[in-house]
Protein backbone atom coordinates (compact mmCIF):
# COMPACT_ATOMS: atom_id res chain seq x y z
CA UNK A 1 0.00 0.00 0.00
CA UNK A 2 2.54 2.26 0.99
CA UNK A 3 4.15 1.59 -2.15
CA UNK A 4 1.43 2.42 -4.53
CA UNK A 5 1.11 5.70 -2.29
CA UNK A 6 4.55 6.42 -3.23
CA UNK A 7 4.56 5.40 -7.02
CA UNK A 8 1.37 7.53 -7.29
CA UNK A 9 2.79 10.78 -5.43
CA UNK A 10 5.88 10.48 -7.91
CA UNK A 11 3.74 10.29 -10.77
CA UNK A 12 1.51 13.25 -9.92
CA UNK A 13 3.96 15.91 -8.66
CA UNK A 14 5.63 16.87 -12.72
CA UNK A 15 1.82 16.99 -13.48
CA UNK A 16 0.92 19.33 -10.51
CA UNK A 17 4.46 21.11 -11.62
CA UNK A 18 3.77 21.05 -15.35
CA UNK A 19 0.44 22.68 -14.92
CA UNK A 20 1.78 25.24 -11.95
CA UNK A 21 3.95 26.30 -14.67
CA UNK A 22 1.25 26.84 -17.36
CA UNK A 23 -0.71 29.05 -15.09
CA UNK A 24 1.84 30.88 -13.70
CA UNK A 25 2.90 31.74 -17.52
CA UNK A 26 0.20 32.92 -18.85
CA UNK A 27 1.90 36.63 -17.88
CA UNK A 28 3.98 35.69 -20.86
CA UNK A 29 3.66 37.95 -23.85
CA UNK A 30 3.42 41.28 -25.07
CA UNK A 31 1.07 43.95 -23.19
CA UNK A 32 -0.05 47.20 -23.75
CA UNK A 33 -0.29 49.88 -20.71
CA UNK A 34 -3.63 52.13 -20.87
CA UNK A 35 -1.79 55.20 -21.88
CA UNK A 36 -0.23 52.96 -25.26
CA UNK A 37 2.88 55.09 -25.32
CA UNK A 38 4.84 51.74 -25.01
CA UNK A 39 4.67 47.59 -25.27
CA UNK A 40 5.69 45.54 -22.91
CA UNK A 41 7.10 42.16 -23.62
CA UNK A 42 6.80 39.96 -19.93
CA UNK A 43 9.00 37.09 -20.06
CA UNK A 44 10.54 34.30 -17.61
CA UNK A 45 14.22 34.35 -16.36
CA UNK A 46 14.66 31.28 -13.94
CA UNK A 47 11.35 31.17 -11.93
CA UNK A 48 10.31 35.10 -12.13
CA UNK A 49 8.99 37.30 -14.46
CA UNK A 50 10.70 40.70 -15.90
CA UNK A 51 8.87 43.28 -18.58
CA UNK A 52 11.24 44.86 -21.04
CA UNK A 53 9.83 48.05 -23.24
CA UNK A 54 9.62 46.81 -27.10
CA UNK A 55 8.10 49.33 -28.93
CA UNK A 56 7.92 52.99 -28.07
CA UNK A 57 5.34 55.22 -29.33
CA UNK A 58 7.99 57.97 -29.48
CA UNK A 59 10.96 55.88 -29.63
CA UNK A 60 13.06 59.21 -30.48
CA UNK A 61 13.83 62.32 -27.52
CA UNK A 62 12.32 65.39 -28.94
CA UNK A 63 14.77 67.81 -27.50
CA UNK A 64 17.94 65.45 -28.88
CA UNK A 65 16.21 63.56 -31.89
CA UNK A 66 18.35 60.50 -31.18
CA UNK A 67 16.63 57.12 -29.40
CA UNK A 68 15.08 58.15 -25.58
CA UNK A 69 17.62 56.85 -23.04
CA UNK A 70 17.48 56.25 -19.07
CA UNK A 71 18.24 60.36 -18.30
CA UNK A 72 16.09 60.30 -15.10
CA UNK A 73 18.48 57.40 -13.93
CA UNK A 74 19.54 57.80 -10.35
CA UNK A 75 22.81 56.54 -11.12
CA UNK A 76 24.30 58.69 -13.65
CA UNK A 77 26.90 56.50 -15.33
CA UNK A 78 23.78 54.06 -16.13
CA UNK A 79 21.71 57.05 -17.68
CA UNK A 80 22.48 56.38 -21.20
CA UNK A 81 20.55 53.42 -21.28
CA UNK A 82 18.45 52.75 -24.06
CA UNK A 83 14.52 53.03 -23.54
CA UNK A 84 13.82 50.09 -25.81
CA UNK A 85 14.75 47.42 -23.74
CA UNK A 86 14.53 48.54 -20.34
CA UNK A 87 13.30 45.96 -17.95
CA UNK A 88 10.60 48.23 -16.15
CA UNK A 89 8.51 44.86 -14.67
CA UNK A 90 11.20 43.03 -12.12
CA UNK A 91 11.26 39.71 -10.01
CA UNK A 92 7.27 39.12 -9.75
CA UNK A 93 6.85 35.55 -8.90
CA UNK A 94 3.31 33.66 -9.08
CA UNK A 95 1.58 33.58 -5.81
CA UNK A 96 -1.16 31.66 -7.09
CA UNK A 97 -4.72 32.98 -7.94
CA UNK A 98 -4.18 34.72 -10.63
CA UNK A 99 -1.25 37.00 -9.14
CA UNK A 100 2.36 37.93 -9.23
CA UNK A 101 3.60 39.88 -6.51
CA UNK A 102 7.29 40.57 -5.11
CA UNK A 103 8.29 43.04 -7.89
CA UNK A 104 8.57 46.06 -8.97
CA UNK A 105 8.14 48.64 -11.43
CA UNK A 106 10.40 51.74 -12.57
CA UNK A 107 8.58 55.06 -13.95
CA UNK A 108 11.41 56.09 -16.71
CA UNK A 109 9.12 59.60 -16.70
CA UNK A 110 10.34 60.24 -13.23
CA UNK A 111 13.10 57.70 -12.01
CA UNK A 112 10.92 56.33 -9.64
CA UNK A 113 10.93 52.38 -8.50
CA UNK A 114 7.49 51.14 -7.24
CA UNK A 115 6.89 47.88 -5.72
CA UNK A 116 4.11 45.90 -7.81
CA UNK A 117 1.87 43.44 -8.28
CA UNK A 118 0.11 42.17 -11.13
CA UNK A 119 -3.44 40.68 -10.93
CA UNK A 120 -4.99 38.60 -14.12
CA UNK A 121 -8.40 39.50 -14.62
CA UNK A 122 -8.90 37.80 -17.45
CA UNK A 123 -6.35 36.33 -20.29
CA UNK A 124 -5.92 39.47 -22.12
CA UNK A 125 -6.25 42.15 -19.28
CA UNK A 126 -3.99 43.20 -16.61
CA UNK A 127 -4.34 45.33 -13.79
CA UNK A 128 -0.44 46.21 -12.33
CA UNK A 129 -0.69 48.19 -9.05
CA UNK A 130 2.42 50.12 -8.19
CA UNK A 131 2.77 51.63 -4.46
CA UNK A 132 5.48 53.21 -1.94
CA UNK A 133 5.09 50.95 1.27
CA UNK A 134 1.68 50.50 1.52
CA UNK A 135 -0.10 49.06 -0.83
CA UNK A 136 -3.49 50.44 -0.30
CA UNK A 137 -1.64 53.67 -1.20
CA UNK A 138 -1.00 53.22 -4.84
CA UNK A 139 -2.18 53.55 -8.66
CA UNK A 140 -3.83 51.06 -10.77
CA UNK A 141 -3.31 50.93 -14.60
CA UNK A 142 -4.64 48.37 -16.69
CA UNK A 143 -2.82 46.85 -19.62
CA UNK A 144 -3.87 44.97 -22.57
CA UNK A 145 -2.81 41.92 -23.96
CA UNK A 146 -1.76 42.84 -27.95
CA UNK A 147 -2.19 39.32 -28.94
CA UNK A 148 -5.46 38.86 -28.38
CA UNK A 149 -6.19 34.85 -26.53
CA UNK A 150 -8.96 33.10 -27.13
CA UNK B 1 39.53 52.44 38.07
CA UNK B 2 37.22 49.54 37.45
CA UNK B 3 35.42 51.17 35.06
CA UNK B 4 37.92 52.36 32.65
CA UNK B 5 38.99 49.11 32.63
CA UNK B 6 35.39 47.99 31.84
CA UNK B 7 35.48 50.50 28.76
CA UNK B 8 39.01 49.32 27.55
CA UNK B 9 37.91 45.88 27.65
CA UNK B 10 34.47 46.91 25.70
CA UNK B 11 36.82 48.74 23.02
CA UNK B 12 38.57 46.05 22.57
CA UNK B 13 36.17 43.06 22.08
CA UNK B 14 34.38 46.09 19.67
CA UNK B 15 37.61 46.06 17.82
CA UNK B 16 38.19 42.27 17.17
CA UNK B 17 34.95 41.79 16.16
CA UNK B 18 34.99 44.44 13.23
CA UNK B 19 37.97 42.27 12.09
CA UNK B 20 40.12 43.63 9.41
CA UNK B 21 38.62 44.88 6.32
CA UNK B 22 40.40 43.64 2.97
CA UNK B 23 39.87 44.99 -0.34
CA UNK B 24 40.41 42.02 -3.48
CA UNK B 25 39.18 41.68 -6.82
CA UNK B 26 36.91 38.46 -7.93
CA UNK B 27 37.25 37.92 -11.59
CA UNK B 28 34.96 36.00 -14.34
CA UNK B 29 36.73 35.09 -18.03
CA UNK B 30 35.16 33.69 -21.10
CA UNK B 31 32.17 33.11 -19.21
CA UNK B 32 30.06 32.03 -22.48
CA UNK B 33 26.45 34.33 -22.31
CA UNK B 34 23.83 33.03 -24.71
CA UNK B 35 20.62 33.34 -26.66
CA UNK B 36 19.02 30.64 -28.50
CA UNK B 37 17.82 31.58 -32.29
CA UNK B 38 16.06 32.50 -34.23
CA UNK B 39 16.27 36.23 -32.70
CA UNK B 40 14.30 39.07 -34.13
CA UNK B 41 14.85 42.71 -34.47
CA UNK B 42 14.77 44.71 -31.10
CA UNK B 43 16.50 43.50 -27.70
CA UNK B 44 17.32 40.07 -26.87
CA UNK B 45 18.42 38.09 -23.83
CA UNK B 46 21.29 36.55 -23.54
CA UNK B 47 21.93 34.54 -20.39
CA UNK B 48 24.44 32.20 -18.30
CA UNK B 49 24.32 30.38 -15.05
CA UNK B 50 27.43 31.20 -12.97
CA UNK B 51 28.18 29.31 -9.76
CA UNK B 52 30.46 31.41 -6.75
CA UNK B 53 33.66 30.46 -5.95
CA UNK B 54 34.78 33.02 -3.13
CA UNK B 55 37.10 30.48 -1.83
CA UNK B 56 39.63 31.63 -5.08
CA UNK B 57 39.46 35.09 -3.75
CA UNK B 58 40.26 33.79 -0.22
CA UNK B 59 39.86 30.43 1.30
CA UNK B 60 38.82 32.42 4.27
CA UNK B 61 35.98 34.55 2.55
CA UNK B 62 32.75 33.70 3.63
CA UNK B 63 29.83 35.07 2.60
CA UNK B 64 28.33 36.82 5.57
CA UNK B 65 31.57 38.75 5.93
CA UNK B 66 31.56 40.22 2.73
CA UNK B 67 30.45 44.39 3.08
CA UNK B 68 30.18 45.52 -0.49
CA UNK B 69 30.61 44.51 -3.77
CA UNK B 70 31.13 46.47 -7.12
CA UNK B 71 31.78 45.53 -10.72
CA UNK B 72 35.13 47.52 -11.73
CA UNK B 73 34.93 45.80 -15.45
CA UNK B 74 32.85 44.39 -17.91
CA UNK B 75 33.97 43.30 -21.17
CA UNK B 76 31.97 41.42 -23.91
CA UNK B 77 33.91 39.62 -27.16
CA UNK B 78 32.45 38.26 -30.22
CA UNK B 79 34.24 36.11 -32.61
CA UNK B 80 31.73 36.64 -35.59
CA UNK B 81 33.14 38.22 -38.40
CA UNK B 82 30.39 41.09 -38.06
CA UNK B 83 31.54 42.21 -34.84
CA UNK B 84 28.80 44.00 -33.14
CA UNK B 85 27.82 46.23 -36.44
CA UNK B 86 23.97 44.49 -35.56
CA UNK B 87 23.59 45.72 -32.48
CA UNK B 88 22.81 48.89 -31.15
CA UNK B 89 23.72 48.48 -27.23
CA UNK B 90 24.39 45.76 -24.69
CA UNK B 91 23.39 46.14 -21.27
CA UNK B 92 24.39 44.15 -18.43
CA UNK B 93 22.46 43.11 -15.69
CA UNK B 94 22.49 39.93 -12.66
CA UNK B 95 20.15 38.17 -10.24
CA UNK B 96 19.52 34.79 -8.73
CA UNK B 97 16.77 32.96 -7.31
CA UNK B 98 16.82 35.14 -4.25
CA UNK B 99 17.75 38.49 -4.57
CA UNK B 100 16.28 40.86 -7.73
CA UNK B 101 17.78 42.17 -10.77
CA UNK B 102 20.04 44.51 -10.54
CA UNK B 103 21.56 46.78 -13.66
CA UNK B 104 25.23 47.03 -13.58
CA UNK B 105 26.86 47.93 -17.10
CA UNK B 106 25.89 49.22 -20.06
CA UNK B 107 27.31 50.63 -23.71
CA UNK B 108 24.85 52.71 -25.84
CA UNK B 109 25.25 52.98 -28.96
CA UNK B 110 28.35 50.49 -29.99
CA UNK B 111 30.97 51.88 -32.25
CA UNK B 112 31.27 49.88 -35.11
CA UNK B 113 33.90 47.07 -36.10
CA UNK B 114 34.38 46.36 -32.66
CA UNK B 115 35.25 42.79 -31.56
CA UNK B 116 35.66 43.35 -27.84
CA UNK B 117 32.94 45.94 -26.40
CA UNK B 118 33.82 47.34 -23.02
CA UNK B 119 31.09 48.64 -20.82
CA UNK B 120 30.48 51.44 -18.54
CA UNK B 121 29.98 50.27 -14.84
CA UNK B 122 27.40 51.30 -12.63
CA UNK B 123 29.15 53.89 -10.06
CA UNK B 124 26.11 52.90 -7.14
CA UNK B 125 25.14 49.46 -7.87
CA UNK B 126 26.43 47.01 -4.56
CA UNK B 127 26.19 43.34 -5.49
CA UNK B 128 26.86 42.26 -2.04
CA UNK B 129 23.00 40.40 -1.79
CA UNK B 130 24.08 38.45 -5.21
CA UNK B 131 27.76 37.76 -4.01
CA UNK B 132 25.60 35.93 -1.03
CA UNK B 133 24.15 33.26 -3.35
CA UNK B 134 25.80 30.22 -4.60
CA UNK B 135 24.65 30.74 -8.26
CA UNK B 136 23.65 33.96 -10.06
CA UNK B 137 22.60 34.84 -13.26
CA UNK B 138 24.22 36.85 -15.63
CA UNK B 139 22.07 38.43 -18.19
CA UNK B 140 23.19 40.72 -21.26
CA UNK B 141 20.58 42.49 -23.15
CA UNK B 142 21.82 42.79 -26.92
CA UNK B 143 19.65 45.59 -29.22
CA UNK B 144 19.65 43.90 -32.42
CA UNK B 145 19.39 45.18 -36.07
CA UNK B 146 17.11 42.98 -37.82
CA UNK B 147 16.44 39.59 -37.74
CA UNK B 148 19.33 36.45 -37.13
CA UNK B 149 18.66 32.94 -37.69
CA UNK B 150 21.43 31.76 -35.56
CA UNK B 151 21.85 31.71 -31.81
CA UNK B 152 23.65 34.75 -30.28
CA UNK B 153 26.73 33.46 -28.62
CA UNK B 154 29.19 36.22 -26.94
CA UNK B 155 32.42 35.51 -24.11
CA UNK B 156 32.24 37.86 -20.93
CA UNK B 157 35.05 39.13 -19.02
CA UNK B 158 34.17 40.44 -15.66
CA UNK B 159 35.81 41.78 -12.46
CA UNK B 160 34.24 42.78 -9.25
CA UNK B 161 35.49 44.53 -6.18
CA UNK B 162 34.99 42.65 -3.05
CA UNK B 163 35.52 44.19 0.34
CA UNK B 164 34.69 41.89 3.17
CA UNK B 165 36.08 41.43 6.67
CA UNK B 166 38.27 39.00 7.76
CA UNK B 167 38.00 37.69 11.24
Amino acid sequence: MRNLLFLISVLLVPVFGISQDAESDRLTGIWEPSNGKARVKIEKIGAKYYGKIVWLKEPNDPTTNQPKVDKNNEDESLRNTPLRGYRLLKDFVYKGKDEWSDGTIYDPENGSTYKSNIKMKDANTLEIRGYIGVEALGRTDVWKRLEVKK
Amino acid sequence: MKYSLFLSALFLIFLSSCGTEIKKNYIINDVKLFAEGPLFDGPNTLQANYSLDLASVDPALVQENIKSVKLVKAQISTSDSLGFDRIRSLVFQATSADVGLQQLAVINPIPKELKTAILTPSSIADMKELFRQKQITLILDADLEGDLEENLEYLGNFEFEIVYNQK
